[in-house]
């Protein structure tokens, strides 16, 4: 009911004008300037990037469904034109209160939504595995940036993780409170703790009796009321406010870093972006740390891979401070000041 | 360098490092073999602790070693399991990573001590560049089936193996199978021209498990034959499948079913995430069932499954034979189904046709090739565009782009054209994809023939890979008298599920109002 919903409210926004692919490629957040211009012309931006793993398969057979169901039809067959049906319409009114979408607001946590939930996932199967002294688990997400933050997140808040433990329950169960019964419990069967894994899409969807479509949706919109509630609030929110850290820089990005910020994004090295803008090299590294601090989704791994962001994490903590000369001094020598001060600006703020 | 490892010593280590206090079968000698510096070819059973032949090794000696292993799961899989025991100076490296990780790591290549790749991986001229200048001691190729045209696993570029070997100034080689019929042995070290290779051949036969084939006559039999035996055994069980709808699908049945049955699938086309969810839910016993395709088991480590039924017929008797030793690994009694009806051969023959190219398609890839060539571009290096291009799926572009580099039309990205020489490279890979049908056809009717053995199933099975097997002390197949009905086994003990408030499941999760929680 949540994905149908919101895909015939988008159905209506954009109506005839595009081919159904508009709204797929809308809901997985493609990075294509049509994309982008598409959700601000039919104000869907709210939508856009909320179910980056949505298949097309998933997404045809939901098609189908919603036809067989004559709530939409196709208006010329071959070129997967569709709008919605009066029944289709009579669908979306029944639904417009559905919580979803007053929650999901996909544009502005584009990108900033998976890295919270993912960290914040992984630290919990972290904290209460090493409150109970477990260091041999399997954990749950492996992409190596969110590995690589829970690990210095965790020896960071090593020394009092009984208060943290404390006030991360306390800020979920302040934040859960607000959500309807269902939502919340989504949301606390899919954390995974100690000797207790989690369930799955499917088995969320089966438990509770909803589309496997919808969990994701679910899910998301918890998250985005997360990060709205947090923000609006962060005193409020100490623990929760960390995982969305880097996203608060409020350092506005000078003119000159983004441009360098644009030729990045078109795939020009950093030596490249030297040689066109007629600038040092050092001056668009200087560019790169401050992108870093105002963006949370840069790529950082570019420069440094998570054996280096290893290797100064142990330097820092052999010399107990963030000199970078006493640094730089413990490490390889291949390992520059840049990239040091990169590790510092997306770690330690 | 072998005698600093004296026997006492080796266990100390296997301790430190892995926790277990002895070896298991083989284990010991492998390892003192390759420590030694033999060159050791080691077939040892699924589930035996094939890769600490290789971990332990690693551990121990001063340089680098080198594990080629043909899937990236399950190279990820090993990694991730080491890591969990804080040995961590590890690497996977694999197509999944950006060029830009890849070439970081490969500037830093000496700080690892393990390092797996992939058999394509050695191919390219960059990686092998950094690889030279590391000091390899030990060179291991997992699942060496993969090297023989006759293993039921062709990959072309592990016949590419020898020359690399030298490449390397030949550390020592160790080569481990768990599927190798004395045919395949053969190739392997003829392939890598090592005659003088050290043999460790362990038997593959495991007497507690039951085999049992089921003809029924119709796939609803199936249903309901799971169905029964679920209801009747409560243990941990596997339901393989060979498509990803069925094994969703008999999950949805059994939930509808038999809702106190905790059951889930797995399969490939989920994400990582809801994957690691099911198979650690199995290994914690919060699940007891999980229907899945051939994806779900590499690297898992249960050893309490009781009970595996394949709804669809193996492609093969090795896969068949690995998938069925997943049951009993602690050694108890467990059961292998396979449940078989008149036309479940017709959905083996149409997978093994979907793992090559058909003649149109390699028409139709020279002719896009040929297009990309006069357009002066390079192929796409990320797999997933790549089948995206040709509308081919991985296994089919995998082995046809062997095909294509073997015969010099493409070497990494670049596309080489030369008329005459395309022209009989067109002529040749026909022929090759002719030839693995051929070799797939008959691994195919071999399960097919076991599947009607009218003698002990048993001594069917094991005959092609081993002279003899040990006799079960108990039951032995339904060929020589066993009936499920007559199963005798321990039911598994389960927490029940109550139904729980989220504030409730929260609290406990975080061990609220825990009273020996109070540190």
């Amino acid at each position: 009911m949540y994905f149908d919903s919101l895909f015939l409210y988008c159905q209506k926004q954009i109506n005839t004008n595009r081919t159904s692919s508009a709204i797929f490629r809308l809901l997985k957040g493609f990075k294509a300037i049509q994309t982008l211009q598409d959700a601000k012309l039919f104000q869907v931006q709210r939508f856009y990037g909320v179910y980056p793993n949505l298949t097309e398969k998933q997404y045809e057979n939901k098609i189908e469904q919603l036809m067989k169901k004559k709530l939409i039809v196709n208006v010329k067959s071959t070129k997967h034109i569709i709008k919605l049906t009066d029944t289709g319409a009579a669908k979306l009114h029944e639904n417009r209160h559905l919580l979803h979408f007053k929650m999901l607001n996909g544009m502005t946590y584009h990108k900033i939504d998976v890295i919270f939930k993912q960290r914040l996932l992984l630290y919990i199967q972290t904290l209460l595995n090493a409150q109970k002294n477990n260091f041999n688990f399997i954990p749950i997400i492996d992409s190596s940036p969110i590995t690589e933050w829970v690990r210095t997140y965790y020896y960071q808040t090593k020394q009092n993780l009984d208060q943290i433990h404390l006030k991360l329950y306390g800020e979920l169960m302040h934040l859960l409170q607000s959500l309807p019964d269902q939502w919340a419990a989504i949301f606390v069967d899919r954390l995974t703790g100690f000797q207790a894994y989690g369930l799955n899409t499917f088995q969320l969807a089966n438990k509770y009796q909803l589309a496997t479509e919808d969990i994701p949706i679910i899910e998301k919109s918890i998250t985005h009321y997360m990060l709205a509630t947090i923000n609006h609030d962060n005193r409020s929110f100490p623990i929760l406010s960390a995982f969305m850290k880097r996203h608060h820089a409020n350092i506005a990005m000078t003119m000159s870093a983004k441009k360098t910020y644009g030729l990045l994004k078109q795939g020009y090295s950093l030596e490249q972006i030297a040689q066109i803008r007629l600038l040092k090299k050092s001056t668009i590294e200087d560019h790169i740390i401050e992108i870093a601090l105002n963006d949370v989704t840069f790529p950082y791994e570019t420069y440094l891979s998570a054996t280096v962001m290893n290797e100064i994490r142990q330097a820092i903590h052999e010399t107990k401070g963030y000199k970078l000369k006493d640094i730089k001094d413990k490490l390889h020598e291949d390992i520059s000041y840049f990239q040091i001060r990169l590790y510092l600006a997306i770690v330690n703020e | 360098m072998g005698e600093r490892y004296v026997k006492k010593n080796l266990i100390k280590h296997l301790n430190d490092y892995f926790g277990y206090d002895s070896f298991r079968m083989g284990q010991r000698e492998i390892i003192e073999d390759v420590l030694r510096g033999e060159d050791v070819l080691g077939i040892l059973p699924t589930g035996s602790g094939k890769s600490i032949c290789y971990q332990l090794p690693a551990l121990l000696l001063e340089g680098t070693t080198i594990v080629v292993s043909p899937l990236i799961a399950l190279m990820i899989d090993q990694v991730k399991q080491l890591k969990a025991k804080q040995i961590k100076r590890v690497v996977a490296i694999n197509s999944f990573m950006t060029p830009q990780e890849r070439s970081k790591i490969y500037r830093q290549l000496n700080h690892y001590q393990l390092i797996y790749v992939s058999p394509e991986l050695l191919q390219q001229e960059d990686f092998m560049f950094y690889l030279k200048k590391l000091s390899v001691q030990l060179f291991v190729i997992d699942e060496a089936h993969c090297i023989s045209q006759w293993g039921h696993e062709f990959r072309p570029d592990y016949m590419k193996l020898q020359h690399i070997i030298q490449l390397l100034k030949k550390p020592t080689v160790l080569a481990l199978s768990a599927t190798a019929t004395p045919h395949v042995q053969k190739d392997i070290i003829t392939s890598l021209g090592l005659t003088t290779m050290v043999k460790h051949i362990y038997p593959m036969d495991r007497e507690n498990i039951v085999f049992l084939v089921e003809k029924l006559h119709h796939r609803d039999e199936k249903t309901t034959y799971i169905l029964d035996v679920l209801k009747r055994f409560e243990v941990p069980t596997l339901i393989y499948f060979s498509s990803r709808y069925d094994a969703e699908q008999m999950t949805h049945t059994i939930m509808h079913e038999l809702p106190d049955v905790p059951v889930a699938f797995y399969h490939g086309g989920m994400e990582q995430i809801d994957r690691i969810t099911v198979q650690q839910q199995f290994m914690n016993d919060q699940l007891r069932v999980i229907c899945c395709t051939s994806a779900f088991g590499m690297g898992i480590d249960k050893s309490n499954i009781r009970l595996i039924v394949h709804y669809h017929l193996p492609n093969q008797l090795e896969s068949y034979v690995q998938e069925a030793g997943r049951a009993g690994r602690d050694g108890k009694q467990s059961i292998s189904v396979v449940l078989y009806t008149a036309e479940d051969e017709f959905l083996p023959k149409q997978l093994i046709k979907n793992e090559l190219p058909t003649e149109e398609e390699i028409r139709y890839i020279f002719y896009l090739l040929y297009k990309l060539y006069e357009q002066k571009q390079a192929l796409p290096t990320q797999s997933d565009q790549l089948a995206l291009l040709f509308q081919l799926n991985e296994v089919q572009w995998r082995f046809l782009y062997a095909q294509l580099e073997k015969h010099g039309m493409i070497k990494e990205n670049t596309i080489i054209y030369e008329k005459e020489r395309w022209k009989r490279a067109y002529t040749k890979i026909k022929q090759s994809t002719t030839q693995r049908l051929r070799v797939k056809t008959a691994k195919l009717q071999q399960m097919v023939t076991w599947i009607h053995e009218k003698q002990c199933l048993r001594h069917a099975l094991y005959k092609p890979f081993q002279s003899n097997y040990t006799e079960p002390e108990q039951d032995c197949c339904s060929q020589c008298g066993f009936s499920i009905v007559d199963w005798k086994v321990n039911h598994f003990e389960r927490e029940k599920m109550s139904a729980k408030t989220w504030q409730q499941a929260l609290k406990e999760m975080f061990f609220i109002g825990d009273e020996d929680e109070t540190k």
